[in-house]
C-alpha cells in the first residue's frame, strides 16, 4: 500500500516543479525571518529573487551543525516562539546540544512522512506498535510516535530501559510491529530467545533507524525474528525519523521530497556528484516553518537514484548508508568504517554482531584492536578451537579492511548494549 | 568417566573469583582444577561436588560454562606409577591432564577424546578408573 500515491508517485516533472515552487517561497521565508541566513546569503551577493527554481539551488550557501550551534537555542527559528509547538534538541556528544523547534503544521508534516514511511514498511491501522525509542528530547521516540498514530495503528509507547517488561507486552498484547534501533531489535532478538518465547510472539514487522546498519545485519534480524524489517532514516536537523525509508523492495530508502530536497555532493570539494555515485547527503527543508535548513549537511555517505521504484513509488531513493564522513576512521592511512567490520564479523558464524573497535597509538603507530563475543554454543573445552577461531576472524577482519587488526575473544554478553546509538569505537589517540 | 566444569573467561582481574564466589555462594566445593590460559582469555576447568548444579549456577551468574567428559583413574604414590598409567595410554591422544588429590591417595584426570575405549583399556589392564560419585566431593 502506498500512503499518499498523490505525491510518492508523482512525474518527476511534477515533482520538480512543485520543489521549485516550494524552493522559492522558502528562500524568501527565511532571507526575511531568519538574520543570520539573511547574513549569510548577502556575504555571498545573494538575493531571494536569485532563486528561480531547484536549477539555483547550488547557488546557496551550505548550512553545518557549526551554524546550529553558532545560533544556539533558537537563532535558526523562522517563525515568532508563539508559533513554536514543540523542541526537540540532539545529544550533545560532541559539542553543546543543537536545538530544533516545530510548528503545529511541522509535527503534521513529520507525523505525515512517518505514516508513509511506516505504510511502506507494510505497517497499517490493524497493527499494534511497540515504540521502543527513547521518548524526550531525542525525536525518535514522539516522532515515531506521532506517525503511528497518525496512520491509525494501536501504539504502545515502550521507550527504552525495560526489555523484560517489552517482551512480556509484545507477547501478552500481541504486539504486531517495533520501532526500534536494529543493535537493540538485535538485543531484544537474544533476550526472546534466551526466555524461550521466539515462538509464542506475533511480530511481523519492524522499523529499525537512527544508526547506520548492514544488509547482513537485517537479514540476521529478519531471520531470527521471523520478521520482515526496514530501514528507516531521519536526523534531528532534519526534522527526525521518517525522511526516508525503504519499501519491500530494499533497493534503497524512498525520500519524501516533496519535503526534503536532498544532494548528494563531494565532501572534498563541495561539488555536486552525479546520481549513483557516493557522496555526503545534502538536505533542504521545502516546508518546515519552525527550523528550516537551507543545503544542510548531513555528514552521511550515500548515492541517489531518481529512477522509478518496483514498488510504483517515483520518488528518489538513497542507498543503504556507506557510513558517515565524520565517523570515518583513518588507521595507518586506510579508511574504516565500523559498518565493514560488522559485515566481516556476520560472514563469521561463531560470533554475534556485538563487537568493539579499540583503535590506539602505540610507539606512533596506529592499532587496532576489534573485541567480539563468542556464541555460547560455540565454545568448548578446547583451547586450540578458540585459538583457531581467533585467527579466523583475524583473516576476516583483514582481508575486509585491508589492515592487520587484534582480535581478542570476550565473553558472551559481556560487551555493553545500546538502546540509543550503539557506541561500536573507542578511539583513544591522542593526535596532535 | 567424569563431568568436568569448564568456563570461557575473559582475562581480566577478578574474573576467577567471580567463579568461586558463585560457587562459595551455592555450597558447591571444588576438588581439583587447572587453568589454561592464552593472551586474552582462558578456560578454568573444574571437579566439583555437584556438576550440574555448578553449571546452572555459574550461567545464572553470566558466565559462560560447560560440561565436558574426562577420565579419573587411581594412581599410588611412588615412583613410576604415572609413567605406568600413560604407556597403558600409548594408542591414545590426551590432551590435557591435571591431579586430583584426595586425602589418602592421588588421581589423574585426563581429557581423552575416546574416552570410553580408554577406560575400558585402562579396566582391563587393572587401574582404578574413578566413578563419578568417587570424584564428586
Amino acid at each position: 500500500m502506498i500512503w499518499n500515491e498523490a505525491k510518492e508517485c508523482m512525474s518527476r516533472d511534477e515533482m520538480t516543479h512543485l520543489q521549485s515552487a516550494r524552493l522559492i517561497k522558502l528562500v524568501d521565508r527565511v532571507y526575511h525571518n531568519v538574520e543570520y541566513y539573511r547574513k549569510k546569503m548577502q556575504e555571498v551577493g545573494l538575493e531571494p529573487g536569485d532563486i528561480k527554481g531547484i536549477e539555483d539551488l547550488t547557488k546557496l550557501p551550505y548550512t553545518t551543525k557549526d551554524d546550529l550551534r553558532e545560533t544556539y537555542p533558537f537563532g535558526l527559528f523562522a517563525v515568532p516562539r508563539s508559533q513554536i509547538v514543540r523542541v526537540h534538541a540532539s545529544s550533545g556528544t560532541t559539542g553543546k546540544a543543537t536545538v530544533v523547534g516545530y510548528t503545529r503544521r511541522d509535527i503534521d508534516m513529520w507525523a505525515e512522512c512517518v505514516a508513509r514511511s511506516m505504510t511502506m514498511a507494510d505497517i497499517g491501522k490493524d497493527d499494534t506498535i511497540q515504540i521502543a525509542y527513547g521518548y524526550g528530547l531525542f525525536t525518535g521516540g514522539l516522532g515515531a510516535h506521532y506517525g503511528a498514530e497518525n496512520l491509525g495503528a494501536t501504539v504502545v509507547p515502550m521507550s527504552t530501559g525495560n526489555t523484560k517488561k517489552l517482551i512480556t507486552m509484545m507477547e501478552d498484547f500481541g504486539v504486531t510491529a517495533i520501532a526500534c534501533t536494529p543493535s537493540y531489535l538485535l538485543h531484544v532478538a537474544e533476550t526472546l530467545e534466551a526466555e524461550g518465547m521466539l515462538g509464542r510472539i506475533k511480530l511481523r514487522r519492524a522499523v529499525c533507524g537512527a544508526e547506520p546498519w548492514t544488509e547482513n545485519m537485517r537479514k540476521l534480524i529478519e531471520d531470527w525474528l521471523h520478521i520482515k524489517a526496514h530501514d528507516i532514516y531521519g536526523l534531528s536537523e532534519v526534522m527526525g525519523p521518517g525522511v526516508a525509508c525503504d519499501c519491500a523492495f530494499h533497493s534503497g530508502l524512498h525520500v519524501h521530497e516533496d519535503h526534503f530536497l536532498p544532494e548528494i555532493i563531494s565532501p572534498a570539494t563541495l561539488e555536486p556528484v552525479a546520481d549513483g555515485e557516493t557522496g555526503e547527503l545534502v538536505f533542504t527543508t521545502l516546508t518546515k516553518e519552525g527550523i528550516p535548513l537551507i543545503r544542510y549537511r548531513t555528514k552521511d555517505l550515500t548515492s541517489i537514484t531518481r529512477e522509478k521504484c518496483e514498488c510504483g513509488r517515483t520518488s528518489a531513493r538513497i542507498s543503504r548508508f556507506k557510513g558517515r564522513s565524520d565517523d570515518m576512521l583513518i588507521i595507518r592511512g586506510v579508511n574504516v568504517f565500523p559498518s565493514q567490520v560488522e559485515a566481516a564479523l556476520l560472514e563469521v558464524d561463531e560470533t554475534t554482531p556485538n563487537y568493539m573497535m579499540i583503535v590506539d597509538r602505540v610507539n606512533h603507530q596506529d592499532t587496532l584492536e576489534v573485541q567480539v563475543e563468542v556464541e555460547e554454543r560455540f565454545f568448548d573445552d578446547d583451547m586450540r578451537g578458540l585459538d583457531a577461531l581467533s585467527k579466523k576472524i583475524q583473516l576476516v577482519l583483514k582481508q575486509a579492511l585491508g589492515l592487520a587488526v587484534k582480535v581478542t575473544l570476550v565473553e558472551p554478553h559481556t560487551l555493553e548494549r545500546f538502546e540509543g546509538k550503539a557506541k561500536h569505537v573507542i578511539d583513544k589517540r591522542v593526535l596532535d | 568417566m567424569v563431568k568436568q566444569v569448564t568456563i570461557f573467561l575473559a582475562n581480566i582481574e577478578g574474573r576467577i573469583e567471580k567463579v568461586t564466589e558463585v560457587l562459595k555462594a551455592n555450597r558447591i566445593n571444588i576438588s581439583s582444577l587447572s587453568l589454561a590460559e592464552s593472551v586474552d582469555f582462558g578456560l578454568l576447568r573444574l571437579i566439583v561436588s555437584d556438576p550440574e548444579a555448578a553449571i546452572k549456577c555459574l550461567k545464572d551468574a553470566g558466565l559462560s560454562a560447560k560440561l565436558s567428559s574426562v577420565t579419573a583413574v587411581k594412581i599410588s604414590n611412588a615412583p613410576g606409577s604415572l609413567h605406568d598409567l600413560l604407556t597403558a595410554l600409548k594408542e591414545f591422544n590426551i590432551e590435557y591432564m591435571y591431579v586430583l588429590s584426595t586425602s589418602d591417595s592421588a588421581s589423574m584426570i585426563m581429557k581423552i577424546r575416546d574416552y570410553e575405549a580408554a577406560e575400558k583399556v585402562l579396566t582391563e589392564k587393572g587401574f582404578a578408573v574413578l566413578k563419578p560419585e568417587e570424584v564428586y566431593l
